[in-house]
């Protein structure tokens, strides 16, 4: 089991910033030192580990410590006077519990876990709303309705509490009734204590076991969503209960509300909104999930902004996890010395070692021309992903024995340390949010994946640093810099570069980072997009909290789950989510000339040239590559160029009626399947055996103002560039294209008629309309 | 859970296990595909994982248990990915026929 795991604050830094480390040490003591990660790949067939320690005031010996993740999302409002003195009262909530049976779950409590001191309203033991009461003095009454709440329903939840009797009135009704389901229920009784004041802040789906810095740590997390938290002045009758719901009260009664908290009021923010003039107001901790649907959804609006006051519930999970929290170990002041490149703190202690990635980009004007662009986006995508521990069919999709390595094994039990967006929260629901202020124990050299491919078994962060490895040894001087670079600063990052590479698998995209590499290869800049499945997914950023992006799989595309009905707008930011090629113009073939056409992780295969091929236009791409020569019958992951991940041209997503299609893999396994957003009826023989669109196609086209772009289309292709110490046809195309995409050369354009419409398999097999493209 | 249920494992499906034992990895044909979709079509609970000991060099076969809960651990260490496959049917085939492959 892992002993060392750690994090950073900040994912990409240049010169003179301050780096900080958190590191969880279950040894006395570790050393740490700052590396330049080359390659992360310790497969004995592969080019070797491949490090270079850095000379920095890092270096040295620390004091382990254990630092822990208290995940779990809640609503906070700091005490106060007007919260520690009540008298009578009564406490109401919308409440939709997704696991009503798990045990004692806070709803809305002032409630002090240490002592049993003040309020809570809650789900008890028995699945049903009861309410809380202790004097702080160990003695606890409490009055239960009894009755077990249906999961994924709407119940109004309620207790009211009369200091003169002691007397404690609980409501349970559900929105839906069911007529043989007995789960609504009034329930009076006099209670024995009253509720002792006390310092904790009041909170929601979650009480205060601990306030730990600004961390506050709960207890008893709930699952489900709340909306529309009130407390009132006084023994509210029914329909008092329901003016206040509905915002309806009148000024008498109005007046006598200490705190109705209006969730739809701040949905991209972190805080939340008290309406009643006491403006009691609070905030969110480890980001739960906003801009969903209200118990008083109409489904008439599927845009929050659209109907904000049908969106006012917010959705908590006990495993939500957004900021670690951690006290900081050590940090560093990157110095001129760095140049830009993939680095790391590598923290080690005996045989345990952990690595922190970050990313030193260039300072501004002293940019050199080649730049590889470290998608970390979609590294926080996959971020702690779960596929080997959680999802029954995973096997199936790799067809082979699923490999667990240490961090998986690991992350099975420690939850705290959250989910990537492909996996679960212990409810079922879908995982919409994903931070990197936490360890991320797949983004690290050495590890291997479940999906990654017979061979080095490689994916993401490990399997990238082939492509770095690959420059190194070319002799290429590049920079790099991070998709948060291009979400922040838009194009001007990419300005100075003549050509940018991607990594192998940059799926994940904000709308800044789209029109940011779109502009740039329309504004003259080359790209070689070096992977598979790019450019696929839309996700938002958060505006104000930073490391964290949502996203929400709505209405298509190869996905782990999917949104609820009316739920397809992220919180962040209110962005139709989903998939980059349902919205307008964009999507991977526009970018890239190819889109995701299939998957399989079993084996790769290799590339056959096409017709156009032979185009004099590509002529640079293949000197030194025979006709009939297979392209990438060869690699470290799954033995070939094209696999895990296999893109193609398609005219109708958007692909450029000028591209070339220069060559396509073939002879996939049938696990190898074509992607469900291209299935309109599921049919026989959708597998790499029998279907046409179960391939890579290598692609070319020229862009305006002497751009271009060359499109690999295959996750596998980086894990060919070194084979044969980097002497292959895999390694000489990809550099063919990278020494032209550096030379500011502009591409011959000559105008020709436009080319009929084709499909892409008219187009693999007889290949462009000669007259169409550039001067021969 | 698991939605694999439906293939009835069968004698008919005995002359796959050498073909599978010969290429445990790659192009197969249908219906090694079928028997294999069953049995590695498990739910989670007593799925046959390999964990990797030494990367590259050992593997050790274990059992997970269900979210969140440790794994349970064989006897059994491989030296290769093949081998791993071929120990992995054989506990499998036994689970589902009674049936013990040498």
């Amino acid at each position: 089991m892992l002993k060392i795991t750690g994090y950073s604050d900040q994912i990409s830094v240049v010169l003179g910033d301050k780096i900080s480390f958190m590191v969880n040490c279950e040894h006395p003591s570790y050393e740490a030192d700052i590396v330049r990660v080359i390659c992360g790949d310790v497969n004995p067939d592969g080019p070797g580990f491949n490090e270079d320690v850095i000379d920095s005031p890092v270096s040295g010996t620390y004091n382990g410590r254990k630092q822990e993740i208290y995940a779990g999302s809640f609503a906070m409002v700091e005490s106060s006077a007007l919260l520690e003195n009540l008298e009578s009262f009564t406490v109401q909530v919308m409440v939709w519990p997704t696991t009503p049976r798990k045990g004692v779950q806070s709803l809305v409590a002032k409630w002090s876990v240490p002592d049993n001191s003040g309020f809570a309203l809650e789900i008890d033991e028995s699945g049903g709303i009861a309410f809380l009461v202790g004097d702080g003095k160990g003695k606890v009454d409490t009055v239960s309705i009894g009755k077990p709440m249906v999961e994924y329903e709407w119940y109004f939840a309620a207790a009211s509490y009369n200091a003169d009797n002691k007397e404690v009135t609980v409501y349970q009704e559900p929105m839906v009734e069911y007529p043989p389901i007995d789960d609504a229920s009034t329930v009076t009784k006099k209670v024995s204590v009253a509720p002792a004041a006390n310092a904790v802040p009041l909170m929601m789906a979650a009480r205060c076991k601990a306030p730990k810095g600004d961390v506050v740590i709960g207890d008893a997390y709930y699952n489900g969503k709340l909306d529309s938290p009130a407390i009132v002045e006084g023994v509210l009758s029914r329909a008092e209960m329901e003016m206040i719901l509905n915002r309806k009260a009148p000024t008498t009664l109005e007046n006598r509300i200490i705190g109705a908290w209006d969730f739809s009021l701040d949905i991209t923010e972190t805080t939340i909104t008290d309406t009643s003039s006491h403006r009691l107001h609070g905030k969110i901790c480890h980001m739960p999930t906003r801009g969903v649907t209200g118990y008083n959804w109409t489904g008439e609006e599927l845009r929050w902004k659209h109907a904000r006051e049908e969106y006012g519930a917010i959705r908590f999970h006990e495993d939500d996890v957004y900021d670690a929290g951690w006290d900081v170990d050590f940090e560093l002041t990157i110095p001129d010395s760095m140049k830009s490149g993939i680095y790391a703190a590598r923290v080690t202690s005996g045989e345990d070692e952990e690595y922190i990635p970050f990313v030193v980009r260039p300072k501004p004007g002293r940019e050199k021309k080649v730049c590889f662009l470290f998608p970390s986006a979609s590294y926080m995508a996959y971020a702690n992903e779960h596929f080997g521990t959680d999802p029954w069919p995973a096997e199936l999709m790799t067809h082979r024995a699923i490999e667990l390595d240490k961090h998986h094994v690991f992350l099975n039990e420690h939850r705290e340390y959250g989910h990537s967006l492909y996996d679960r929260h212990s409810d079922g629901s879908g995982i919409h949010i994903s931070s990197r202020l936490r360890p991320i124990l797949n983004m690290r050299p050495k590890v291997q994946t479940v999906l990654g491919g017979e061979g080095s078994q490689l994916w993401q962060f490990a399997a990238d640093t082939h492509i770095t490895v690959w420059l190194e040894a070319m002799g290429y001087d590049y920079d790099v810099i991070t998709d948060e670079d291009i979400h922040y600063r838009g194009t001007d990052v990419l300005k100075p570069y003549n050509v940018v590479l991607t990594s192998s698998h940059n799926e994940y995209y904000s709308k800044a980072m789209y029109d940011a590499v779109f502009d740039y290869i329309h504004q003259g800049g080359r790209l070689i997009y070096m992977g598979g499945n790019g450019f696929y997914w839309r996700v938002s950023y958060h505006q104000t909290a930073p490391g964290v992006i949502e996203i929400r799989r709505a209405e298509g595309g190869s996905r782990a789950w999917a949104p609820k009905s009316g739920e397809y707008y992220t919180g962040f930011t209110c962005e139709y989510s989903g998939l980059w090629r349902r919205q307008g113009r964009t999507g991977p073939n526009v970018m890239a000339g190819v889109g995701f056409s299939s998957e399989g992780f079993d084996i790769s295969s290799y590339y056959r040239r096409n017709p156009d091929s032979f185009n004099s236009r590509v002529a640079f791409i293949f000197e030194g590559v025979g006709k009939d020569e297979l392209i990438g019958d060869f690699g470290l992951i799954g033995g070939g160029a094209a696999g895990l991940e296999l893109d193609r041209v398609e005219r109708e997503f958007g692909t450029p009626p000028h591209a070339l299609c220069l060559a396509s893999s073939e002879n996939h396994t049938d696990t190898f399947l074509v992607v469900v957003e291209d299935i309109l009826f599921n049919l026989p023989g959708s597998g790499g055996q029998e279907n046409e669109w179960v391939r890579g196609d290598l692609c070319f086209f020229e862009t305006p103002n002497g751009g271009a772009v060359f499109s690999a289309s295959s996750m596998a292709w980086a894990g060919s560039l070194p084979h044969n110490d980097f002497q292959n046809n895999v390694s000489r195309i990809t550099k063919n294209v990278l020494d032209r995409f550096v030379d500011p050369k502009p591409f011959p354009i000559k105008k020709a008629p436009a080319p009929p419409m084709k499909d892409s398999y008219t187009w693999r097999v007889k290949g462009s309309t000669p007259t169409a493209g550039a001067a021969e | 859970m698991t939605n694999m249920t439906r293939h009835q494992i069968s004698k008919s499906d005995r002359k796959w296990i050498e073909v599978f034992k010969k290429k445990p990895i790659g192009i197969h044909p249908p219906e090694l595909m079928r028997l294999l979709n069953r049995l590695r079509g498990e739910a989670i609970e007593g799925k046959f994982v390999l964990v990797i000991d030494r990367p590259y060099e050992e593997w050790v076969v274990a059992e997970l248990q269900g979210r969140g809960k440790p794994l349970k651990y064989h006897n059994i260490r491989v030296s290769s990915r093949e081998e791993g496959e071929w120990e992995i049917f054989k506990l499998r085939w036994h689970r589902h026929t009674g049936e013990v492959l040498e």
